[in-house]
């Protein structure tokens, strides 16, 4: 058997495809593309809950006075159902989305698998797969042709093959890459455009819930302590004011971000570019940087209100 | 299943939403406590009819986005396997080798054995 043939042979095997760019930006959009779901499907359960508080703190503001209870509108029998109807209408737009974060696993699993495939060390895996067939292509040798026989190939120019593999298997790798992201763009780009009118429905009720708060914020813990002038007009009050005088200018200057981001459209080119490689992902990732800073301003006016 | 909503549909329930909540938000600025009796009555009923018509919007659209992915899933489930199948691709070559290698191990080691 002439072992050099065969060895020959088989590396060669592996030594297929053509010239293609790395994984660098594929990699961007692999792992920016499954942040953009995770942080989607927290922002929609930030959304049910902003949601329910809404529809909760504006029955406590509707709260029956005494002095009317006993009309027939407010029986028990009557306010029961009230509450009963609304309550089913929250929980059927929960479990809404909760079949709408399903999905969006399923658009999370393609960004992994993409990722997967970008950093698959493929170069050092056949390298190694070369190094060690050198190895035993050289060892068969000596056992075959005993002391009077070296190595066949060496370890050299095993060194050298498999380096050489690890250059070749990279390019092989970026052109599946390449081609994975250009096969399944336009299907991927309309699944991430759903995902932006997802995103675009939990930043509405979640803006909603935070100036609504805010309001109530202002009323209870601002002006009618202002208008008291008694024990709470003290030091605390100067931190409430200065909270709700940022909360409102966020509020009021939120609708300026938002066309500034301009949405919809520019979002399915910004993606569908994104994706066959040219690459800006600035104004995907404002839209969830700007949510979350609505849940931050939320937070921190829910622990003040409830001092 | 409900028919998904059109685009345009989709625009005008948003819309629709986007008004619902400013009315929230306007109702809620009126003082409940200082109404009279009938006002009082009036008011919260106006309150809750708008809350139900929130909670409708929200179902209509996320009914809609839900309905949208739904027709999509299959081909977002093609194009994970696809991947999957890319990355089995490239593991390939490397299993290939490292059986020869094995096979051209046990060939050595029998030989040494003989000899």
């Amino acid at each position: 058997m002439n072992l050099r043939t065969v060895a020959t042979a088989v590396l060669l095997a592996c030594l297929s495809g053509c010239l293609s760019f790395g994984g660098e930006d594929a990699d961007d959009i692999a792992t920016n593309g499954a942040d953009y779901t995770t942080n989607t499907r927290n922002l929609i359960d930030e959304a049910i809950r902003a949601s329910n508080h809404d529809s909760s703190q504006e029955l406590l503001d509707s709260k029956v006075r005494a002095d009317l209870k006993a009309r027939p509108e407010y029986s028990k029998e009557v306010m029961f159902k009230q509450l009963e109807d609304l309550d089913k209408g929250l929980i059927i737009v929960a479990g809404q989305a909760y079949d709408l974060k399903a999905s969006l696993d399923a658009v999370n699993q393609y960004f992994i698998g993409l990722q997967a495939l970008v950093r698959d060390p493929t170069a050092e895996r056949n390298a190694e797969a070369v190094r060690n067939l050198g190895y035993q292509v050289d060892r068969l040798n000596s056992s075959m042709e005993g002391r009077r026989g070296g190595p066949l190939i060496g370890h050299e120019k095993t060194n050298a093959l498999a380096e050489l593999t690890g250059v070749i298997s990279d390019q092989v790798k970026a052109k599946k890459v390449r081609q994975a992201v250009q096969r399944d763009a336009e299907t991927i780009a309309k699944a991430l455009a759903l995902q932006g009118k997802s995103l675009d429905w939990a930043e509405t009720v979640i803006y909603s819930d935070l100036t609504n708060m805010n309001e109530r914020f202002y009323k209870k813990n601002v002006k009618e302590h202002y208008a008291e002038q008694g024990d709470n007009f003290n030091q605390r009050w100067v931190d409430d004011r200065l909270l709700y005088l940022e909360a409102r200018t966020f509020i009021d200057n939120y609708n300026k971000r938002k066309a500034y981001r301009d949405p919809k459209k520019h979002r399915i080119e910004l993606w569908s570019s994104a994706l066959s490689m040219s690459y800006d992902q600035t104004i995907i990732s404002q839209q969830i940087l700007d949510i979350h800073a609505l849940i931050a301003i939320k937070a921190k006016i829910e622990k003040a209100y409830k001092r | 299943m409900t028919t998904p909503i059109t685009a345009n549909d989709y625009e005008s329930t948003k819309a629709e939403l986007d008004r619902l909540l400013k009315y929230r938000s306007e109702l809620a600025k009126v003082d409940m406590q200082n109404l009279t009796p009938d006002d009082f009555v009036k008011e919260r009923k106006t309150r809750i009819d708008n809350s139900l018509a929130i909670n409708e919007c929200n179902s209509q659209l996320l009914n809609g986005i839900t309905a949208e992915f739904a027709r999509l899933l299959p081909k977002i489930r093609e194009a994970n396997d696809a991947v999957d199948k890319d990355l089995k691709a490239l593991r390939r070559t490397a299993d290939v080798l490292n059986a020869i290698s094995k096979g051209m191990s046990t060939i050595s080691n029998i030989i040494t054995l003989i000899k």
